[in-house]
């Protein structure tokens, strides 16, 4: 087992966690130099009540539901908004998800409705069974699931049954697109390749009851009638319902989703791993555990808040992820040691800006409001050898470098060909570690120990302090090169940027 | 079939004879087993078998190449010429093939099912298999898994194609984004393979060392499979940046730009020759704008030449390296076009009946491979869907499509249609 | 008996020639006895008229691409994408008169005649004009300047100067007899390359002059959109002769898509010209040459021809005829039968029936 984190392997990790961003020298010498008992409870408590942890979760959940998606008419700034909103106050993650699933567009929920995005219903189906049940149904649109026992054919198309009547309806007096339901009449029915009989079900929950599809005469089907080119109401409304009884905590599947996804986003890996795969076959590395996580999470009413409290304040979460000596290999589902992240593009952005301390002048870049529009491909390619104009345009090259493409879920760490060369030679990079405008490398410069110099590269970009080894490594090697001394502290800082430490959330 | 290569063990420069010179003529069945040293033949062993998918994005005209039938009611203008195999004509528009048609197969007889291309070319470049619910990945994202790098120090899969460049994971579909290829926009390599302005090699060596010593540190107590995947892929970085002279177009020989052509197609062909002399393990050339459903004729007398002076230059070139025998060639788009000529003077899609050209790697040389009924227009008998071809590919690179598997969340998954067959006819 | 008035708006079909297979050429002999036509089936079929014999002439080894008749005499000149030209006495019947073999050339596109019946003019592939001689088919000249493929070829009515229109969009005026060449004039609108086609596409497909010599009418597409459904806006431009000036540009009033691959000047100066469009119909149309508008069109399948009878009254379209079998991929039914698309040779007199009829014409 290993030891508990040091002050500062935690103060990194969890700034990195709840904001999104790596600490600055500052904080963490203060950090450091604070003695009160409590301050690592305290810390957490700040942090989850910063507007930070609002924005930097608002980042998480919208790669986690929406998978960069460029969906349906919310636009990313809407979205973001009604996200933040809520991490703000008390984030319900059933709530949540039933304003998503139920989601009409009207009334202060209507960001919601970008989840639903897309109107394929057959999309809709595996995103709500993927993200919301942790069951990845795609297998078992065409046969029961060849190799997960408990998921059927049936499971699929009792999901579809309660979705398939969903469409999109433009307000032709405000102009604006809304979910809209039409009437359900039939039952679905579906077939599986391997077998010659059709079968059938209405709307129906894994593990629960199928829902009658009521019959009325005609006419008789609408609860409001067509307004502003807005279809009528029907009575039925399966999606609603879908949205209350999924999202219902007796639902264990939702439940247990619920919090395996919330454990993954702090622990860097699910009690349960694939995400998407939670059932018997695939059982959690501590079940006892995910059981008390679940009573819990639904006696404290899905309070996405509390339960990252809870895992920031436990001593799994505050694992070293230092081996202890002698061990080679270690398990990563029994925690004895912390697993390192991966850094998601979004914090490795912060983090690169903070660490060479560019943060304040590059985030406020702006574009000038004539200028032509950038050319991203032409910059990857070399034709464009300007530098970006905004911080708008910086941030787009990360995302199209580090981020998965759109659709596709990022969890796990996928290093890259394309991602080493990016940071090791981007001149993006390569300017942030020249002396300007009160950077790092600038404070740097006017430094003259190779002690002092050491402390404050790596308290800025690694968040502790220099081992002796690593001050005579700095000290050598500006000695080696003192003709050039600004680039050779870009050098050293280059090297610290690039290297593993920096990259992984550990 | 014996082929001697100029790279060999011993280093002696007196076997580095083609099989041309050995020959004298075209055809002949010399046995080349007596001529080879032991540790030639271990080298040849040894090595990789690559791929090279010169893919024509819209779908090529088989009347105006390879099945031109000028007879028939539905043959276009341009004439029938003699190829190197006797009794066999191709279009006078691919007269550089012609002459070389004894290396290459050609496959008459290709039925495949989509004749869209929205939905016609992923499943083509999939194999379209039987449909399990999941997203196969693409030949080259296959091969790059199922057969690794055949250069360690190379990404086993890069793609050669105009427009943008750039990592494009979505390829490798359920393999993961590790399979995906490396698009190289107009050939080029990205940018970033280059060290910044201001960045001598000896600053850059300098740099690597001082990171290399900071993860040596990190990883003393720690050994979580990041750390490493994280490590290789600098690693990689390195390797490809030294050896970026593999895509400076300016180490070309001059003649062999000529040979090729400069035109993007032949540019770019001559380019997945270096990849290939350089180890790369599959490489994908994409042409577009061959959908010709107006102008088809005018179009073809353009376009066919495009691919016929590089793709024979190219087996050309493979065979005086020795490397024919461990290369794999191909040349296909995601269906053919109409027998039936439209109002524009156009041809539309046709999957019902068309033709693919490959050489190299366990391919037979010279074999016409399928018989059409008279006008060209439908397959005589069994025509081969892109699932036989599928499993023709994968058995000549080695691998027994019937046996091996993926393993995707617990199913096991066929590499090609599980209905399918390699096509006999066309392998050695 | 009376001639009718000239009314284009009153067009309608007044002879039907069908025939099994796609033809690119069809035109009316100087005595408008006959009509002679040729494409596809390496055949040049020639009816006659009055009773519809037929002849048909064998010895093109590949496509027909053009045809022309001699002015005065009883000739007809095919030529082929071997760039084989053939002279035949189309009246007698029998084998080709004269013959230039393929070796000298490159495909032929356009043939033309001097009024004056003497010489045959050529221009094709190798982007040369070539001048041949009408009675043993010898050449008498090469006129090199062209950097592309020569789509179309026109004669001033003074028998003076020659232009050839090329892929490029480039016209070139040469002297009939000195076959040196005398001026370009620019219709590079005409063609299109942009940045990501792999080859060009358009060209100057039809020129006209009209009766005075004064308008030279240049036929093509400019802004197509790719070169592989090679889809642009079907176009003319409009010459002032005499200045060598771009006047007025042409457009059609439907959604045609292809080049405008024939076009002629009626007697009263109205310009028309027909033009293609992919599985749907296209459109025969009518111009006051001054203005853009269209004065008129008439809805008809893709056509590939025009020739204008010599009572000026009568227009040969050499329209498209779908089978039935377009579009991509095999029906069930293609397997039974699968043919080729065909061709119908419609006959448009120009005139309002009911009035001709009336005024006894």
């Amino acid at each position: 087992m290993a030891t508990r984190s040091d002050d500062l392997e935690f103060f990194r990790r969890v700034k990195l966690d709840l904001t999104g961003c790596i600490p600055s020298a500052t904080d963490t010498r203060s950090f450091l130099q604070d003695t009160t008992s409590s301050k690592r409870a305290k810390l957490i408590d700040r942090l989850i009540a910063s507007d930070a942890f609002a924005m930097h979760w608002t980042d998480r959940l919208s790669v986690m539901l929406l998978e960069r998606q460029k969906l349906g008419k919310i636009t990313d700034e809407e979205w973001r908004e009604f996200l933040a909103k809520n991490l703000k106050g008390k984030p319900r993650w059933d709530v949540l998800a039933q304003e998503m699933v139920g989601a009409t567009g009207q009334g202060d929920e209507r960001p919601a409705m970008k989840f639903l995005g897309t109107t394929d219903h057959h999309v809709m189906t595996e995103n709500v069974a993927r993200l919301f049940l942790g069951m990845d149904l795609k297998c078992a649109k065409c046969h029961d699931h060849p190799s997960v026992n408990e998921w059927k054919q049936a499971h699929y198309w009792g999901l579809f049954s309660y979705l398939n009547q969903t469409k999109t309806a433009t307000n032709s007096k405000d102009k604006q697109t809304y979910l809209v339901e039409g009437v359900a009449m039939k039952k679905v029915d579906f077939q599986s390749v391997f077998k010659t009989e059709k079968e059938i079900t209405g709307p129906r929950l894994p593990g629960g009851k199928e829902v009658a599809i009521p019959m009325f005469e005609k006419g008789q089907e609408f609860e409001k009638p067509a307004a502003d080119g807005l279809p009528a109401v029907p009575k039925f409304r399966p999606r609603e319902l879908l949205a209350r009884d999924l999202t219902s905590k007796n639902n264990t599947y939702f439940v247990r989703n619920g919090v395996n996804r919330i454990w993954y986003l702090m622990m860097g890996r699910g009690l349960v791993h694939p995400l998407d795969e939670l059932h018997t076959q695939n059982p959690s590395s501590h079940p006892k555990l995910m059981e008390l996580l679940m009573r819990e999470f639904v006696a404290h009413e899905f309070d996405v808040k509390w339960f990252v409290r809870e895992i920031a304040l436990s001593e799994s979460y505050q694992r070293s992820s230092r081996f202890p000596n002698g061990v080679k290999k270690m398990e990563v589902t029994r925690y004895r040691t912390a697993h390192p992240k991966a850094m998601t593009p979004e914090q490795l952005l912060n983090a690169v800006l903070k660490a060479t301390g560019n943060e304040d002048w590059v985030t406020k870049l702006k574009a000038t409001d004539n200028a032509e529009k950038f050319d991203q491909r032409g910059y990857f390619t070399g034709t464009n050898r300007e530098m970006p104009p905004s911080f708008e345009e910086i941030r787009a090259l990360f995302m199209l470098t580090y981020a998965e493409p759109a659709g596709t879920p990022e969890v796990d760490f996928i290093p890259g060909l394309n991602k080493a060369l990016f940071l090791m030679n981007d001149r993006l990079i390569q300017d942030w570690l020249k002396p300007q405008k009160g950077n790092l490398i600038e404070r740097l410069t006017k430094l003259e120990t190779p002690k002092s110099i050491a402390e404050e590269m790596y308290l800025s970009m690694l968040a502790r302090l220099p081992e002796a080894d690593e001050i005579a490594t700095i000290a050598n090697y500006l000695e080696r090169n003192n003709k050039r001394r600004a680039a050779a502290l870009g050098d050293l800082a280059w090297a610290l940027l690039t290297s593993t430490e920096f990259r992984l959330n550990h | 079939m014996n082929h001697i290569p100029h790279n060999h063990a011993c280093g002696n420069t007196e076997h580095g004879v083609s099989r041309r010179q050995m020959l004298g003529t075209l055809g002949g069945t010399v046995g080349f087993g007596s001529l080879l040293q032991p540790g030639i033949a271990a080298e040849i062993k040894k090595q990789h078998k690559q791929v090279c998918l010169i893919w024509l994005d819209g779908g090529m005209s088989q009347y105006e190449s390879w099945h031109p039938l000028p007879e028939s009611k539905f043959g276009g203008p341009f004439r029938s010429i003699k190829t190197s195999i006797p009794g066999v004509h191709f279009s006078e528009l691919v007269p550089e093939t012609a002459k070389i048609a004894h290396k290459i197969s050609v496959i008459r007889t290709m039925e495949t099912k989509d004749p869209n291309h929205s939905t016609g070319v992923p499943r083509i470049q999939r194999g379209d298999p039987i449909d399990r619910g999941v997203t196969y990945p693409h030949l080259g994202s296959a091969v790059a898994k199922l057969l690794g790098p055949a250069n360690p120090n190379l990404p086993p899969y890069l793609w050669i194609k105009p427009g943008n460049g750039g990592f494009i994971a979505k390829e490798a579909g359920f393999l993961g984004a590790q399979y995906g290829t490396l698009a190289l926009g107009d050939g080029k390599p990205p940018i970033h393979i280059h060290r910044p302005d201001g960045v001598s090699a000896e600053v850059e060596a300098a740099r690597n060392v001082l990171r290399l010593k900071a993860n040596e540190r990190f990883k003393a107590y720690r050994g979580a499979s990041e750390i490493d995947a994280y490590e290789t892929s600098y690693a990689m970085a390195r390797q490809l940046m030294a050896r970026k002279e593999i895509f400076d177009d300016s180490k070309m020989d001059p003649k062999d730009k000529e040979r090729y052509g400069t035109h993007p197609l032949g540019r770019h062909i001559l380019q997945a020759r270096r990849l290939l002399e350089a180890g790369v393990r599959f490489i994908k050339v994409n042409s577009y704008h061959w959908d010709t459903h107006g102008d088809n004729f005018n179009m073809s007398q353009r376009l066919i030449p495009q691919v016929d002076r590089p793709f024979a230059a190219l087996i050309n070139d493979l065979e005086d390296r020795g490397m024919l025998d461990h290369t794999l060639v191909i040349v296909m788009s995601e269906f053919g076009r109409t027998p039936i000529i439209n109002s524009r003077l156009g041809r539309d899609h046709w999957p019902d009946c068309w033709s693919i050209a490959l050489a190299g790697c366990g391919i037979k040389r010279g074999a016409i491979i399928g018989e059409t009924t008279e006008d060209g227009a439908f397959v005589n008998g069994e025509g081969y869907d892109i699932g036989h071809l599928f499993h023709t590919i994968f058995t000549v690179l080695g691998l027994n499509p019937r046996k091996t598997r993926y393993r995707i969340k617990g199913q096991k998954l066929a590499i090609a249609h599980d209905d399918c067959e390699p096509i006999k006819e066309v392998m050695q | 008996m009376n001639t009718p008035v000239l009314d284009v708006k009153k067009a309608w079909v007044s002879r039907e020639l069908k025939h099994d297979r796609q033809l690119f050429r069809a035109q009316f002999s100087p005595d408008g006895r006959f009509i002679a036509a040729g494409g596809q089936d390496k055949l040049v079929h020639v009816w006659e008229l009055d009773g519809e014999k037929k002849k048909t002439f064998n010895s093109h080894k590949t496509w027909v691409s053009s045809l022309v008749f001699h002015p005065k005499a009883k000739r007809l000149f095919t030529a082929d994408y071997l760039g084989v030209i053939h002279c035949w006495n189309y009246e007698a019947g029998g084998g080709p008169q004269w013959t230039v073999p393929t070796a000298d050339q490159d495909n032929v596109r356009a043939l033309i005649v001097t009024p004056d019946g003497r010489f045959l003019i050529s221009g094709g592939d190798d982007a040369t004009v070539k001048v041949w001689n009408t009675d043993n088919g010898k050449p008498v000249a090469s006129l090199e300047g062209h950097k592309e493929c020569i789509f179309s070829l026109a004669i001033s009515p003074d028998g003076k100067h020659l232009v050839s229109g090329d892929l490029y969009g480039s016209v070139r005026q040469w002297g009939i007899g000195s076959w040196k060449f005398e001026r370009e004039l620019d219709a590079k609108i005409l063609h299109t390359r942009l940045d990501n086609f792999i080859a060009d596409v358009g060209g100057v497909r039809s020129l006209a002059f009209n009766k005075d010599s004064k308008l030279l009418a240049v036929g093509g597409m400019k802004e197509a959109k790719s070169n592989a459904f090679c889809p642009g806006k079907p176009t003319v431009l409009i010459f002032d002769w005499a200045t060598g000036k771009q006047k007025t540009e042409l457009r059609i009033k439907g959604k045609s898509d292809g080049p405008f691959n024939a076009m002629c000047f009626l007697e009263d100066g109205t310009l028309t010209g027909h033009t293609e469009i992919l599985h749907s119909d296209s459109e025969l149309t009518f111009w006051e040459t001054d203005a853009p508008e269209p004065l008129h069109s008439i809805k008809n399948g893709s056509a590939y021809d025009l020739s204008l009878h010599p009572d000026g009254r009568q227009l040969l379209v050499t329209t498209y005829v779908s089978g039935g079998s377009s579009g991509n991929g095999a029906r069930k039914r293609h397997r039974e039968q699968y043919t080729p698309n065909s061709t119908n040779l419609k006959i448009f007199s120009l005139f309002s029936k009911s009035a001709a009829e009336k005024a006894g014409c």
